[in-house]
Parts: structure tokens; sequence; C-alpha cells
């Protein structure tokens, strides 16, 4: 017997109460049995864990795969090569107004670093393409660079000797990927040889996978890296031509910018760029040299898609955890007897909330687990699936960082999960459940109604902001082209004149432009003959003389002078048959088409049709002032009699669009094919058709629909991740809506079965569960029609084309969603008024 | 049956002090007075019933004891300690180690075993494991449960799971057991056990204050409170065999 007064038991003061709290961890069997609780009904009750797990899981890996690209794409885009921000990257920009070109090339590099001596280090990489010859041939991309961008960018050496000035172009080093795939990790390679494009190369070493293009296909993992010296490196080119797959790279140790004011006086008063200089003075052009961190170019636009998806992605992390929080809420409804005993035994409401948290990482610990599986196999799967078609998911790599981060994410998700379910004290809530008195309480109401309220507001901002985004994006991608994105395929071909005749032909050019005529007359015979033999192969098609389709990769641009004020500009031109502009959908503006008689109109009045980019900069926003009006060059003259809507390719370049005439330089033409939406060109015909012919060489075939895919792959991918992710945050609120609706309901089947036994009609208790909810949701798609305009006012900041929707469209969602919000509520009830009134008193 | 050690009749200081207690429940506007103006004292060692009609009061008095509710006015001391100011965490410390409860629906967790039930305060205490195994399975003799130690609350009868309820309350030598209508639940073979259990208890030195409606329980009790309305009507004496 212990005959301890009682007294002494139960200190007359708080504060020693305080000092009797047990550490927690003594307590580390009840935290145990919690979690093997969680496990158990991990098992023992698939229903709920199912949902649970696989939800959390999917959208833990799609949050972890956006974090992960957005890290790798903000913080470190080339893995391996740290303090990227010294670097700086130069170019050498001439403005040809369609666009504004990068003519930097390896010949720059010396005058530049002769201009710029001081502590700074250059490295000049140049990105090609080759073919190399094993037991197969493999396409594998070279890299050209000056012998101290290796150590000056810090791409680690994996095998064999750092490349010096000394090595010569006929020694290679091997990226890691070609190594362990095409020698299978040999390390006695070095010293052996192989053959790139007919050449032999002496193998010196093997560096890592470099990442450092802004371009997915310059960063394929077979690469191959050639060094050059300086010395070795001719005159300074004339040349105009983009060289964007050349950067040359700048870093300084203390990351200072270069100082592009003396490379400017190098390039400007150098003799060195003299020939270089006069090429482009002759067009009206001036090279000049920028530079912008080397960090922002590889980041490009993608930085600000990253950032937007990952907001959206986070989003949907707090619905998806709404959803789960109105789950555990229904879990824990019939546990509330378990958490009274619990606080009745002596359990205080944080240890509580421990036991509940743990309870809970039972089930999120699979979800994360099962999560970055996903992520990782996400991250092999989706630049496998799209190629080099979207290159931002070429810099998706989980790393460490980021799983310490989902950790942490799901630490934080589980203790929002477990914190919410615990009452606050022992009065009100568990008492009747304690008494067996509580029968069909409604629990965690303000809970449930919290996380409606959210979830229906937060994916409704969504699906507004995203239904602008995606209405803007489709008709960008989709409805407002231009043209019609018809099945139309596209060939030039070489044209191969012997080569005296050719020679002989450019000499009398110059002195005789009779015979360059009579020169250009006989391809026009030859391009004629092959469209004629054409048509008749193919009658069911269009077979229109063309220098291109109305979107190209590659475009023709002139010096033109343009009123009102006679500035010369660059304008895109393209000249083609009359009928090409209708055949492709294109649409006319003011003014009238081109017909076959503008084709013999004087030389010095062509008719010509302009876009709306051109017009605008003759006429203002009068476009059809335009009409009438003249652009020359040289002795030629171009009356516009036509405006045509821009096409989307070129929405910001001025356009010019031409008949193509006898007279034409047909070194350029090439034949478009227009086809019905249900026939496609059969190629094979059309080669056979030129092999008939003398004077062709090789083909080269385009196609409208690749084309058009080129220009959009960007904005289709944004198109396509933005309607997946707000279609996802729609689904996932509507199944926490009906999920609401079911607690709503089975809290209150007692009430309902009572109600439904004496007599009550269906109408009033759909009504009585139905009615708080309702005026929740509206208000929730209310408040969402506001936040969703702010958003979309932020973005337009990075978006300036996007536009709200218009109010009508705005209203149209409004009462779309609050009906698809009150199906998915209504659902559930009307599940359980289906039941048997006496049997759900008998079952309570 | 081994007994179970409680603190004993020490002092004379009372285990219980109520004095004006009163409890307003309100709804919005309305009021609704659960007690009013409860006064009397426990002193230990002591058993005493409390009993009235349904609804007046007497379930609300209990919880109040037994630190899961407040009230609106008067005092409560428990072993001299006043109770009115105590914090959410401070009550759930007084009440693991100073007061054991018995309900008439048992409330055994129905996910753990009997001896994980019965565990459950000494756990919360933060005990070695070695000492929760030896307090456990000497609670589970005393009721006579300790062969159905591995057994979950669904495969035991009413009465078994009474008293495994019983041994979870005392398991932690409590000052004082408050137990909830132990018989409303049971058939008069098992409540009769159940009772004989508690007066063995209370013979061991246990304070024992238990609500029932039947008067043949309170009979058991040495002290009767009968409750009316809200409101103490009558302290009976009783001399108990």
């Amino acid at each position: 017997m212990d005959s301890q007064p009682m007294t002494s038991n139960i200190p007359a003061h708080s504060n020693s109460l305080r000092r009797e709290r047990p550490v927690w961890w003594r307590c580390y069997p009840l935290y145990w049995q919690s979690f093997a609780q969680g496990s158990r009904d991990l098992l023992r009750l698939p229903a709920q864990s199912l949902p649970f797990v696989l939800s959390l899981a999917l959208m833990l890996a799609l949050f972890l795969t956006i974090a992960s690209l957005s890290r790798s794409l903000l913080v470190q885009p080339i893995p391996g090569i740290d303090k990227i921000g010294q670097i700086q990257l130069l170019e050498a920009k001439v403005d040809i107004g369609p666009a504004v070109m990068n003519i930097m090339s390896k010949e720059m590099l010396p005058g530049i670093q002769q201009a710029l001596a001081g502590p700074g280090e250059f490295s000049f990489l140049g990105f090609g393409t080759g073919k190399l010859k094993l037991a197969q041939q493999h396409d594998v991309i070279t890299i050209e660079a000056n012998a101290g961008a290796v150590a000056n960018l810090g791409v680690p050496l994996i095998l064999g000797q750092p490349p010096i000035e000394a090595n010569n172009r006929h020694e290679v080093w091997l990226s890691e990927a070609l190594w362990q795939q095409l020698f299978a990790g040999d390390p006695n390679i070095i010293g052996q040889t192989l053959q790139l494009d007919e050449e032999t190369l002496t193998i010196r070493g093997v560096l890592a996978h470099f990442v450092g293009h802004r371009q997915a296909k310059n960063n394929q993992p077979l690469q191959l890296w050639r060094f050059y010296q300086l010395k070795d490196l001719g005159p300074l080119k004339m040349k105009l031509t983009s060289s964007s797959n050349n950067l040359l790279l700048y870093r300084h140790p203390d990351a200072r910018p270069l100082d592009t004011a003396a490379v400017g006086e190098w390039l400007t008063n150098s003799k060195d760029t003299t020939a270089f200089k006069a090429m482009f003075s002759g067009m009206n052009m001036t090279p000049a040299i920028s530079q912008q961190p080397y960090l922002t170019w590889i980041q490009g636009e993608s930085a600000t898609l990253a950032l937007v998806l990952l907001a959206v992605a986070i989003v949907l992390l707090v619905i998806t955890v709404l959803n789960l929080t109105n789950l555990c809420a229904g879990r824990f409804t019939s546990r509330q007897r378990d958490m009274a005993l619990q606080l009745v035994a002596g359990c205080t409401i944080g240890r509580l909330r421990g036991l509940l948290y743990l309870e809970i990482l039972a089930w999120t610990l699979p979800a994360l687990c099962l999560s970055v599986l996903l992520a990782l196999w996400l991250q092999r799967l989706l630049p496998a699936l799209t190629g080099n078609l979207f290159p931002i998911v070429h810099h998706l790599q989980v790393s460490g960082v980021d799983l310490i981060v989902l950790v942490v994410v799901v630490g934080i998700l589980t203790s929002a999960l477990s914190w919410p379910l615990v009452p606050k004290s022992l009065q009100h809530q568990l008492q009747p459940v304690l008494a067996g008195s509580g029968k069909g309480m409604q629990q965690h109401k303000g809970l449930s109604k919290t996380v409606l309220f959210s979830q229906l507001g937060l994916s409704a901002v969504l699906v507004l902001t995203a239904a602008s985004l995606t209405l803007s994006g489709y008709q960008s991608i989709y409805t407002k082209l231009g043209y019609r994105l018809s099945n139309a395929e596209y060939f030039n071909l070489e044209q191969s004149l012997d080569l005296d005749d050719v020679v002989a032909a450019s000499k009398a050019a110059e002195l005789n432009p009779k015979k360059a005529a009579a020169e250009e007359k006989m391809r026009h015979q030859a391009w004629l003959e092959l469209q004629q033999r054409l048509q008749k192969k193919l009658p069911q098609h269009q077979v229109l003389l063309s220098t291109g389709l109305p979107i190209h990769s590659r475009f023709f641009a002139e010096n033109l002078v343009i009123p009102p004020q006679n500035n010369e500009r660059m304008v895109l031109t393209s000249a083609s048959e009359p009928s090409f502009h209708q055949a492709f959908g294109m649409t006319l503006l003011h003014g009238r088409w081109l017909t076959p008689a503008d084709a013999e109109a004087a030389n010095n009045l062509q008719p010509i049709l302009i876009n709306e980019q051109l017009a605008k900069q003759i006429a203002g926003d009068d476009l059809a002032a335009a009409i009438g009006q003249s652009l020359t060059k040289e002795d030629v003259s171009f009356q516009i009699v036509g405006v045509l809507q821009d096409v989307k390719q070129y929405s910001n370049t001025a356009n010019m669009y031409k008949v193509l005439r006898s007279a034409e330089a047909f070194g350029d033409i090439g034949i478009a094919i227009v086809s019905a939406a249900d026939l496609s060109v059969d190629r094979a015909v059309v080669e056979q058709t030129i092999q008939e012919l003398p004077n062709f060489g090789a083909i080269s075939w385009f196609n409208l629909k690749e084309e058009w895919a080129g220009y959009t792959k960007q904005s289709r991918l944004n198109f396509y991740l933005i309607s997946l992710l707000t279609a996802t945050s729609l689904l996932l609120a509507i199944l926490g809506i009906a999920g609401i609706g079911r607690l709503h309901s089975h809290q209150r089947r007692f009430e309902l079965a009572v109600r439904l036994a004496t007599g009550a009609r269906l109408k009033q208790l759909y009504w009585l569960v139905l009615a708080p909810l309702l005026p929740l949701l509206a208000a929730a798609v209310l408040l969402s029609v506001w936040a969703s305009n702010q958003v979309l006012l932020r973005l337009s900041v990075w978006w300036p084309q996007l536009e709200t929707l218009p109010l009508s469209w705005q209203a149209g969602l409004v009462v779309s969603l609050w009906t698809i919000a009150a199906l998915a509520c209504w659902w559930p009830v009307r599940q359980a008024l289906r039941a048997d009134p006496l049997q759900s008193l008998r079952s309570l | 049956m081994p007994q179970q050690q409680h603190q004993t009749a020490a002092t004379n200081q009372p285990v219980v002090q109520v004095s004006g207690l009163g409890k307003e429940f309100r709804q919005g506007p309305i009021a609704t007075l659960a007690l009013q103006d409860i006064s009397f004292s426990v002193m230990p060692g002591e058993f005493v019933s409390i009993s009235g009609p349904s609804g007046c009061g007497k379930s609300s008095l209990l919880h109040i004891l037994g630190l899961m509710d407040g009230y609106s006015s008067g005092d409560y001391l428990l072993a001299g300690l006043p109770t009115k100011s105590l914090g959410t965490d401070q009550r759930s410390q007084i009440r693991n180690q100073h007061i054991g409860f018995v309900f008439q629906a048992f409330n055994l967790i129905d996910s753990m075993t009997v001896f994980d039930n019965v565990a459950l305060p000494l756990r919360h205490r933060g005990l070695p494991e070695k000492v929760v195994n030896e307090q456990v399975s000497a609670s589970l003799q005393q009721v006579d449960m300790a062969h159905r130690l591995s057994f979950y609350p669904a495969q035991l009868s009413g009465g078994q799971q009474q008293r495994v309820a019983i041994a979870r309350a005392i398991v932690g030598k409590p000052d004082l057991l408050l137990v909830d209508e132990p018989t409303g639940n049971l058939d008069s073979k098992n409540g009769d056990a159940v009772m004989a259990l508690l007066t063995q208890l209370n013979r061991a030195g246990a304070t024992i204050i238990m609500v029932t409606h039947d008067s043949r329980y309170s009979a058991c009790a040495q002290r009767s409170l009968q409750l009316l309305d809200g409101k103490l009507v009558a302290s009976v004496m009783r001399e108990v065999a």
C-alpha cells in the first residue's frame, strides 16, 4: 500500500505540473502505435487509402517534376558548371529589319581578345553535327572550341588529358555518354582513332556531357569536342548568316561584365575588320556588340513558363491537400472517440497532434516514395517523348536538393492534414462522443466549409485564368494564323547545271545582263515544265510555284524605301503565283488579290500585297490608306494593291508578297503542293517526275504542318500544359466537393433517416443538406472572378498578348463552374437519400 | 485477487471540494443552466454516488470533476488545487496522474489490444515499458482479465470490456476514480460483478465518485448525492457493510 498523502501528488502550483511533463520521446510506444495503426489502415481500408496515396503521389510527382525543372532551369541550368553567374554571352548583332541576327564567328575571337587584355577568359563554342563511323554510323554533335574553353567553363574531365593550346584539329574528346554508349566505357580508349565525316581523329580524352546550349538539339548526349588554336584562324569572314549555333562566352573572375565599348571600338576602327564592315555598310547595316548573362540566355522564355507552372503546381497541390483534409476529416470522424479517450487518459493536445501526424504520415510516406519513382520515370520519359520539340524538358533533373524540398513539403502537408483534426479541448465536441450520445452529430463543420470554399475558389481562379490563357493560346496556335493549316508540301531543288556553264553565265552576267536574264529564263522554263508535269500527275492537288510556304523556316529579305518617310527598311519578301495566297486561305483585309495579269505589269509598277505590319508602318491605323502607295528598290517600284492579315510567324515583321515573274531569280524557287484535307501527296511520284527531267539535283522537302509545329512548339507546350493542369484542378475540385457533400450527408444520416422515417419529402432533405453549401459555392466562384482578373493583370506583364475573357464568357464560366460544383455536391446527397431510412437508423 | 495499491486517506484535506458550482450552456441567445449552486466535498477513500433523473446534470457534474469540462461559477478544488485557471495541458496532466475514468459505454479503443488499452495512461506518463508491463499485468489481474491481454475489445463480452475499462482507470493508481453509469450497458450479473469490483477497490483505499440512476448500486456507496434540475437536493449518508 502506498501511504503517501494524496495532496503531495497534486502540486499546488501549475509550474510544477510543467516540470512533471514527461519527455516526449519517452512516450515512443504511443507514437509507434499510431504509426502502426496508420500502416494497418493503409492495407485495411483501401477504399480510403488508395485515393489518398495515389492522388497525393500524383500531385507530389507533378510538383517534384515541375520544381526540379524550375530549379534546374533557374538555378543551375548546366549541371556540373558552377559560378555560371560569372559568365556573359557576347553577340554581334545586325538588325536586318525582320529579325536581329547574331553574326558572331570564331574569327572574331582573336580581335576581341586583343581589344580586351585583362583577367577575363573567353570561350568560343561552335555547335555542329557530324557522322561518326564505327560498326554503324551515328549522328553526333560536334563542338568546336578554343583550347581554354573547357577549363574556363569548368566542364569536368572524366578520362585522359585536358585539352591544351598545343592540341591539333585531328585530336578529339568524347562526351561521357558517347564513351559509355559507343565504346562501352573502355578505359583504354585514349590514343585510339575514329572516323568523323571522312576525317581520322585521335581520341585524347572524355569530358562530361555538356548541355550549355539553349537548343535541345545541341545538347544531345553523343558529343565530340575538337579544339583549334587561335593562330590557325583565318581572317574575319564576310558573311550574313545567323550563327545561333555559335557561343562566345566571357568569364571574369569577379563576374564583371565585358567592356563592350572597347570591343565596339575594335569593330569600328581596327583594320582587321575593314572588309567585314564594308560588306555591312553596303547594306546600310552596322553590327553591334551586345552582351547578356549566359544564365539569362540559357533560361530564355522558359524561365517565365517554369515559374507559372510552379505556381500552378503549388495551387494544385493545395487543392489536393484540401481534398485529403476532407478525406481525413471523414476518416477521423469515426475515430473521435479514440481521440477523446486519449485526451481522457492524459494525452495533451500537442501530443495528440503528434499521434495523428504519425498516423497520417503512414499514408503520406508511401505517397512520397511513389511520387519520387514517378518523377524519376517522368525525368526519363518526357525528353524521350518530346525529343527536340520542347527543350525545356531536357533541363529536368531530379536532384538531392529537390528530394529534400519534397520531404519538407510532405512533412508540412502531413502537419497541415493532421492539424485541423485535433479538437482544441475535450469540451463540446468530445463529451457527447464519450457519453455515446453523438449520433449523427456533424463534426468538423467549419473545417469542411473552409475546405469547400478554398477548394472551389482556388480551382475557379485557376480555371478562369487558364481559360484566358488557353483562349489566347488557342487563337494564336489554331485560329488566328493568317493562313489555313492545310495539307501542303513544298520542295526546292538543286539545279545541277554544268559548272562551266554556270561560271560562264556568272561572268557573263556581270558583263552582259541579257545573258543572265537568258540563264534565268532557262531555269524558269525548267520549273514550268516540272510544274506542268506534276499537275498532270497530281490532278487533285494544286501545284504552285513559290519561294516558300506561308510560314517557312527560310525566308528572304530585301532593303526597300518605304513611305511616308521614304526610309530604307528590310522587308521580308516572297514571290509566288497569283493564286498562291487564296490557295492557302490567307485573308485579304483591304484591296484586291493578285491576278495573272499582274505578272506582266511594267517593271517599275509591280503590283504587290503587303501584310498588316507593313501597312501600319506606311499608313498608321488606316490600313486601307496604304493601297496605291509604292515601295521602291533602285529602279524597281512596287505598288500596293492589297493588305493581307498578318501571318502568325511574322506577326511583328513587315512582309511583301510579289507575283512570280519570268524575270524573277529562279534560284530560290520551289513548288508548293496544296491538297484537300483528306488527301496527301505521294512524295515518290514527285521525286520520280523530277528524275525524268534533266538539270535537277537533290530535293529538300518541307511540310506546312511541320513548319507550323516548329513555330508553335513553345505556345503549344504552354497551351497543353495549362489546359492539362486546369482540367486536373477542376477534376480535383469536383472530387473534393463531392467528398464534402458525401461527408455532410454521411454525418447527418441519422437526422436524414429520422426525417425520412417521419415523412419528410426528398426535396426538403436535399435542400436541408445543400442549402448551407450552395451560397458558399457561389461566393467562392464570384470571388475567384476578381482574383483571376488580378492574376491575369500580373501575367500580362510577361505575356502582353494575353487578354481577359469577354464578360459574357466570364459569366458563362461562372455559371458553369457553380453548376458543376452544385452537381458535385448534389450527387452524394442523392446517393445517401436512396438508403432505406429504417435500415439507416438500425445501422447507427 | 491481488490488491492494487491506492492513495489512502492520510490527510484531512478533501479530494474534491466543490462550492457554489454552476454550469451554464449557451447557444446563441438561449442559456440553459445545467448545474446551479452545487456544494459538497469528498474525503479521501470515500465512495460517493450521484443519482437523479435523466437530464438532471449528473454527467455534466462528473465531467467537471474529471476536468473534462469547465464551469461557469463557483469553485472546484481538487485536493486543494484550484482548477478554474488550469490550462488544457495541465488538465490533461492531472487527469493522467490523478484521475481514472470508467464510462457507461466502456470506451475502449477498438484498434488496440486489451494490454494497449490498459497501458494507455502509463504510456502517456512516459514510463519505461518494463514498469508499464508490470503495472498493466497487476491491474488486469486485479480485474481478473490477465488471460485476455492480447485480445481486442470486439472479442470480449460487455462485462469483460467494462472490467478492462476499470483496469485502465486504476492502472495509474489514481487518487480519484470517476465512474459514469458503469452498469448501464450490462446485464444484472455482469453489473453486480462490476459493482463488487468497485466496492473492493474502494475498500483498498480508492476514492470513487459514481454516477448511477440504479438505486441498488447507489446503495453500495457510503454517501449518495441527489440531483434534481441541476441542483443538489439531498446528501444521504449510508452505513455500508
